[in-house]
């Protein structure tokens, strides 16, 4: 089922492919005996620079969508492009490579390395992809922390930061490579209102700055606040 | 709720098979370490299978050759307490083999038909007879003689003549084959003819006895009706040797093993140690894991009794699991090293076997170890408050201690090391647990080696106290006279030659050696407390004596002391001037002036041994001056036996060599257990940062950069546990070096090279990098999306 792409704002569009494209994308997930179909066809096209939040009950496949355009799962079929890239016929290492240099991701969860400080867990991607000298990698980290305001706790360890300024951190350490592209997944999920409102304008300030956000939330207040809103429901997209 | 309970026992270790699996298989590794008992009683039970079938002799009596008749053997056999006689033709000799002569004894046996005691089994072929030999079925070891059944061995007799029998088959007797292999003899059954053709006369030399009553006093009276009777109907006058009685049950090597069998129970203690660390361990992890779980029991109205219960059933069900693979493993673990050692120490191959009471005991060990040592881990988990345990943010623990703070320091090593290093703070009780494990095993490692080092040095310095180059000897038969004095010294290349008499002899009922040796002796006296013999007392044949340390301490004899010995002609006493360190005849020596052990043994113009140097070292002048020797003394009529020692010496050391290989193996089994450890450590520690591998990958780790964290982790736990091990090892290199003393009565000096110490380091980095490998493998074929949905 294709999907014609409204915007509520005019804003300057690139005239070339889009930046992620997903075409008939089935995802069915085997445990056992049991066979689940989280995606069932999914065409789904996202252009550079926009601001997505994906919605939908849960189980609806809001999170496989995210797999499938990060590479952390594999379509059963149909194909995923990111960036001109067919990335379901990446093999592992291939991918881990290509989200550590493309892919900026905030977990729900923060998912930083808890014997980390703050510094090290946001130059981490750099670190792996041995870009430049360690001095380069730790400016880097340093300003992106600077950028969502941790730049007076660099030295600190994720138990001596609360959840909001993790959650910053995890940002920093998704800007380390500076990705055209940054998916986060429930990325406000487990913090209170107000800090959640903090991490989405930073999200915002983010798209602003041309990169392309995509999140999934269950707060609809939070995904009003996108330039488009994809709703999915047992395993389809059902609207923008 | 109950069978839901009951049911939550069973299917938590069907939901997660591997883990299970895994535990099973440590659990089975741990409880087959109690199946080492087993190997001392069954090794007994083989050779006490062994004594009955070889009809192993109690008392054995050696004589100058004697013509015995059949009625007066019968006659023999019908002594009160005597149930078997076996008289035997015994001729210690040499053979030829291509261009060099072997040692060699020949038993003329005079029925393979029948013999009713220390039977000769043949194995293959067929039985000996006028102008033929059985060879013995451990004559190839060490190359002493390979030859089968039709070759020809050239046997040298009196009068160095040379008599080429042939093999027809091939034999084995409990207590020649050992002798053989203890003795660096080639070992031949033949008849009593053949044998009298090579000694230059009939007769029997030994008179071998089964008895109704083996107990000591009693053969010591049936010895005397032997005596008696052979004086009263034949040529007989003197035993040639105190006569041997075997203690009921006990067989030959029976000391050597039970030596080795309570070396063996220190290492199977510390197997023991090593494997309820590992089982405590793994219980404390998997119910560590149950955190989250626990607290969804508790806030749906489990009670701590209730939830106790369910992990308990499952500890005894992975027990109960684990024990019956660990027992059968034991069973296999226990007769592999009673194989290993009946075949090495014994020449037998004994059948397998089970100790019912050693499986029992694994069985029994094996069901309660694991919910006994999970119960810590349980009463812990079931105490957490409910919120801490449904609290779905992963572990922040890790990172804010001192420690931690020290390990931040190491920034010079790459990312990957630093996360690695860093992560061994995490779990700070399995850390130390297994950090203890590999302490234990190089510990053990350190002191075997340690152990190695001692034998290895001790036996040299032992050797290297005589400073002769061969001696000769002669047991049965002429003794050596003045005649064999002039052949002795006139050879070419003898350049020193001393008279030599010794004798097996009791002291104060301890079982020792007594050496009379002539004035300034070629041997270092090693004097450490008293004096050596006055020229006077050697004059006079004062009955004085320098006793070692080794069976001074058996017999709590000290310097002033007089002892009382017993002789093969009897009993003297002898005053105690000196006391001397040296572990030859493993410290079980007296030594007197010759003269004086002429007088004693009555036997003033003869002697049964000499020492011998050569006019120069070089090894080539050594065998030919040897040869020369046994050449002349052969064609005058003297049956003599020689012993090289530079030869001798690295036998010794070759032997003891074996046995620290033997201490090496069950040494190696704690290194095997303990290192179970680390790969279960490791395991865990990637399943249980499963999610965190995910997210790794999510930010770009490789599966190198995956092996990297885990391994510079390992390599961390491993050079702690090397660390701790070196003291370990320094306490129980002690603690083995005493046992040696007070069960083997050798004293070894202690030695503890810093080599010992990289070659641990080297061992424990190395095997600790190589078992890991199936672990991170695991770690890095988890596909991001399985990992961080891993729950």
């Amino acid at each position: 089922m294709s999907v014609t792409l409204t915007r509520e704002a005019p804003v300057e569009l690139p005239t070339h492919e889009p930046l992620i494209e997903l075409q008939g994308v089935v995802k069915v997930y085997r445990t056992g005996k049991l066979e689940y179909p989280a995606l069932r066809g999914v065409h789904l096209t996202i252009d550079a620079g926009e601001m997505v939040a994906v919605v939908g009950p849960s189980g609806s496949g809001k999170t496989t969508i995210m797999n499938m355009i990060t590479g952390i799962d594999r379509p059963t079929e149909g194909s995923v492009i990111v960036d001109g890239r067919r990335i379901e016929t990446l093999s592992e290492e291939q991918l881990a490579v290509w989200r550590g240099g493309n892919v900026g991701i905030v977990f729900q969860f923060f998912q930083l390395l808890p014997t980390l400080t703050a510094v090290e867990n946001a130059m981490l991607p750099l670190d792996f992809a041995r870009k430049g000298s360690k001095r380069a990698r730790f400016e880097t980290a340093r300003h992106n922390l600077g950028l969502v305001g941790l730049g007076d706790k660099l030295d600190h360890l994720p138990a001596e930061l609360s959840g909001g300024e993790q959650q910053r951190v995890a940002i920093a350490r998704a800007l380390a490579p500076d990705p055209k592209l940054i998916i986060g997944d429930e990325p406000t999920g487990n913090l209170d209102t107000q800090t959640a409102a903090d991490m989405f304008e930073l999200l915002q300030h983010l798209n602003d700055a041309g990169k392309t956000v995509l999140y999934v939330t269950h707060d609809l207040e939070l995904a009003s606040r996108a330039g488009r809103v994809v709703t999915i429901r047992d395993g389809v997209v059902v609207g923008t | 709720m109950a069978s839901t309970l009951f049911r939550k026992s069973i299917t938590d270790l069907t939901r997660r098979r591997a883990r299970a699996v895994f535990a099973v298989l440590t659990l089975a590794i741990a409880v087959a370490s109690v199946g080492i008992f087993a190997a001392p009683s069954l090794m007994d039970q083989a050779m006490q299978d062994e004594v009955r079938a070889s009809r192993l002799a109690d008392v054995t009596l050696q004589t100058k050759p004697l013509l015995v008749t059949p009625a007066q053997l019968a006659a023999l056999g019908r002594l009160p307490n005597v149930t078997g006689v076996q008289a035997l033709s015994v001729v210690q000799t040499r053979v030829w083999l291509g261009e060099r002569r072997q040692k060699a004894i020949v038993v003329g046996v005079p029925d393979y038909g029948r013999q009713p005691v220390d039977r000769v089994s043949i194995t293959s072929g067929a039985a000996p007879r006028s102008g033929t030999v059985l060879t013995d079925v451990r004559n190839a070891d060490g190359g002493r003689y390979d030859g089968s059944v039709g070759d020809t061995v050239r046997v040298v007799g009196v009068h160095d003549r040379v008599h080429a029998l042939r093999v027809s088959g091939v034999g084995r007797n409990l207590e020649w084959s050992q002798l053989g292999v203890n003795g660096d003899f080639v070992v031949l059954y033949a008849t009593p003819e053949t044998a009298a053709q090579l000694v230059g006369e009939p007769g029997y030399s030994l008179l071998a006895f089964r008895l109704a009553d083996t107990s000591t006093q009693t053969a010591k009276r049936t010895v005397d009706d032997v005596r008696s009777y052979l004086r009263a109907e034949t040529s007989f006058t003197r035993f040639s040797d105190l006569p041997t009685i075997r203690e009921p049950g006990s067989y030959p090597g029976k000391e050597l093993f039970e030596q080795l069998a309570t070396l063996m129970n220190v290492f199977t203690v510390l197997a023991l140690l090593a494997a309820g660390v590992l089982v405590a361990n793994t219980m404390g992890t998997l119910i560590g894991e149950q955190r989250r779980e626990i607290g969804m029991m508790k806030a749906i109205g489990g009670t701590r009794r209730q939830i106790r219960r369910v992990y308990l059933r499952t500890a005894l069900l992975l027990g109960a699991i684990g024990s019956v693979l660990g027992a059968a493993l034991g069973v296999v673990i226990a007769n592999l090293i009673v194989g290993f050692f009946g075949s090495t120490f014994f020449a037998i191959e004994p059948g397998w076997s089970v100790s019912r009471s050693v499986v029992v005991a694994s069985l029994v060990l094996g069901v309660l170890g694991p919910p006994l040592t999970a119960l810590p881990a349980i009463r812990r988990g079931t105490r957490i408050p409910v919120r801490e345990g449904l609290e779905e943010v992963p572990s922040l623990e890790g990172g804010v201690r001192t420690v931690d703070r020290l390990l931040r320091q190491l920034t010079f090593l790459p990312r990957t090391a630093q996360i690695g290093v860093r992560s061994v703070t995490r779990r700070t009780r399995r850390t130390i647990a297994t950090v203890v494990q590999i302490a234990l095993a190089v510990g053990t490692l350190v002191g075997v080696l340690a152990l190695m080092n001692s034998v290895t040095s001790t036996t040299e310095e032992a050797w290297n106290q005589l400073h002769y180059d061969l001696d000769l000897n002669t047991v049965v038969g002429k003794q050596l006279d003045a005649q064999a004095d002039r052949l002795i010294r006139t050879t070419p290349g003898v350049e020193i030659a001393q008279p030599v008499l010794t004798n097996a002899v009791e002291a104060e009922g301890k079982d020792a050696f007594l050496w009379g040796l002539s004035p300034q002796p070629m041997f270092d006296q090693k004097v450490e407390q008293g004096r050596w013999f006055t020229s006077a007392e050697e004059g006079a044949g004062a009955p004085v004596t320098v006793i070692a340390k080794n069976i001074a301490r058996a017999i709590g004899a000290d310097v002033g002391d007089t002892v009382a010995i017993r002789t093969a002609a009897g009993p003297a006493e002898l005053r105690v001037v000196g006391m001397t360190g040296t572990q030859m005849q493993n410290g079980l020596l007296l030594l007197t002036p010759l003269s004086t052990l002429r007088t004693v043994l009555d036997s003033p113009d003869t002697v049964n041994g000499y020492w011998v140097r050569t006019s120069s070292g070089e090894h080539g002048l050594i065998d030919r001056t040897t040869t020369a020797l046994e050449d002349r003394l052969a064609a005058a009529g003297y049956s003599i036996g020689t012993n090289v020692r530079y030869v001798d010496q690295a036998r010794n050391v070759d032997a003891n060599r074996q046995i620290s290989m033997a201490i090496g193996v069950l040494g190696f089994l704690i290194v095997a257990i303990s290192m179970v450890g680390l790969v279960n450590a490791i395991t865990m520690n990637v399943l249980e940062r499963t999610r965190e591998i995910g997210v790794l990958r999510c930010v770009g780790a490789r599966g190198r950069d995956i092996r990297r964290i885990f391994a510079a982790e390992g390599i961390v736990l491993s050079l702690a546990g090397w660390l701790l091990g070196i003291p370990v090892g320094y306490a129980f290199a002690r603690l083995l070096n005493w046992l040696l003393l007070e069960v083997v009565k050798i004293e070894f000096a202690f030695t503890f090279p810093p080599l010992n110490i990289v070659i641990a380091l080297v061992g424990t980095v190395v095997l600790a990098l190589l078992i890991m490998r199936l672990p991170l493998r695991r770690a890095v074929r988890f596909k991001p999306g399985d990992a961080l949905r891993y729950a």
